[in-house]
């Protein structure tokens, strides 16, 4: 190979990659010259910069953190504006607020949700906006059309064990039984989405080992 | 236990990209990416079970270490299973200096970028295609109507335009 051209020889290293990076191609070929690692490593940075995380509907912890999100439910504008208010907040200080908690949140977002317009269905953006307006997140949202898809849950959601496994997760995240149910069962969507079938037992489990792991050290 | 002072779904919401992104660049070369979810769950799972005291440098690079530390324990768990030798050590979280190291791959993968955001359309489909799919070059070829040759003489060019920009910022 040293005979061939620069391009010959990097491309040669990159055909040989088969699921590894460059430069662990390069490392695997004796005569490759190390000279190419400067490229070879470019090429490992820029793969890595165009993977991205799997969309939010299909992202375990995306759901479980409550970003999913939720069919049934939508921010409501105008009891936001009426707790920001409450609370003797401006538009721009609650904006700057919800930024310091590393939301990306605008004036103009906020200025949109509360006249009605683009509101979000996003469960912790909810109670991030309720915890930062001292209002109940349960007051700061409505109701929307049912979806048949999470139809298919109602059996565990209004089943007594998953009702507990919301308030515990409640506790552990400083939320509301209600949203930290919403996402619960967006959490259980997941698997849905990805085929398996949603057996109630199964579904519990996998929630109790979920919010087990998170409280596992609560108690010294 | 899980600190209610930390908005974990904003962090999340916020770095998950290059959580994913670390984890399967360390899983990739044992052809297991689809392991990554899982190491992405363990960082934020072990994280809120046992929050940073004080508020960390940089919320990212402990995210991704974190991330990245998890990826590394499920491809040594893989090795020990096929009985073999993993010469890593174990350490149960991120230490500094691998947070200094992601900040530092974070920081290379940010000025590479603005670069592959200059690319026309011929050089950025033997980007995606070729360079990150690594579909074959010769049918990367065919899709754009010119050699194989031709391929590898745009993947060069592309590549030293990226390390310069990777270079020029360091």
């Amino acid at each position: 190979m040293n005979s061939g051209s620069k391009d010959e020889d990097i491309a040669e290293i990159l055909d040989a990659r088969s699921g590894q990076s460059a430069l662990a191609s390069r490392v695997a070929r004796p005569n490759a010259r190390p000279e190419l690692d400067g490229l070879l490593g470019a090429a490992d940075v820029a793969w890595v910069s165009q993977q991205a995380a799997p969309p939010l509907a299909d992202d375990p912890v995306a759901a479980m953190l409550g970003l999913v999100p939720d069919p049934d439910w939508e921010l409501d504008g105008r009891a936001l504006a009426n707790s920001r208010k409450r609370a003797g907040l401006t538009v721009s200080s609650l904006a700057q607020r919800l930024t310091r908690r590393g939301w990306e949140v605008t004036n103009k977002d906020i200025f949109a949700w509360e006249g009605g317009k683009n509101v979000p269905r996003i469960p912790a953006l909810i109670n991030a906006l309720a915890e930062e307006a001292g209002a109940d997140p349960d007051r700061l949202r409505r109701p929307l059309g049912a979806d048949p898809e999470r139809a298919k849950l109602t059996a565990v959601v209004e089943s007594d064990a998953f009702k507990a496994l919301a308030e515990r997760w409640a506790r552990l995240q400083g939320t509301t039984a209600a949203l930290a149910a919403s996402a619960l069962e967006s959490r259980m969507m997941v698997a849905v989405h990805r085929g398996s079938v949603p057996d109630a037992d199964i579904l519990l489990e996998s929630l109790e080992v979920l919010v087990t792991a998170v409280e596992d050290n609560e108690t010294p | 236990m899980a600190d209610a002072s930390i908005d974990w779904a904003a962090l999340y919401q916020k770095h998950r990209d290059a959580m994913y992104g670390v984890a399967y660049e360390v899983l990739r070369g044992s052809g297991r990416v689809d392991l990554a979810a899982d190491a992405v769950q363990d960082a934020v799972v072990s994280l809120m079970k046992a929050p940073p005291e004080e508020r960390p440098r940089s919320w990212e690079a402990l995210l991704v270490a974190t991330a990245k530390r998890r990826a590394l324990d499920i491809l040594r768990s893989a090795a020990m299973t096929r009985g073999v030798e993993f010469a890593e050590e174990f350490m149960p979280g991120a230490t500094l200096s691998e947070e200094d190291e992601v900040l530092e791959r974070l920081d290379k993968i940010a000025r590479a970028r603005p670069a592959i955001a200059r690319l026309d359309a011929q050089a950025h489909t033997v980007l995606a295609q070729y360079i990150v799919l690594d579909r074959p070059r010769a049918e990367v070829a065919a899709d754009l109507g010119v050699t194989p040759g031709r391929v590898s003489q745009i993947s060069t060019r592309i590549l030293s335009e990226i390390n310069a920009a990777i270079e020029k910022g360091g």
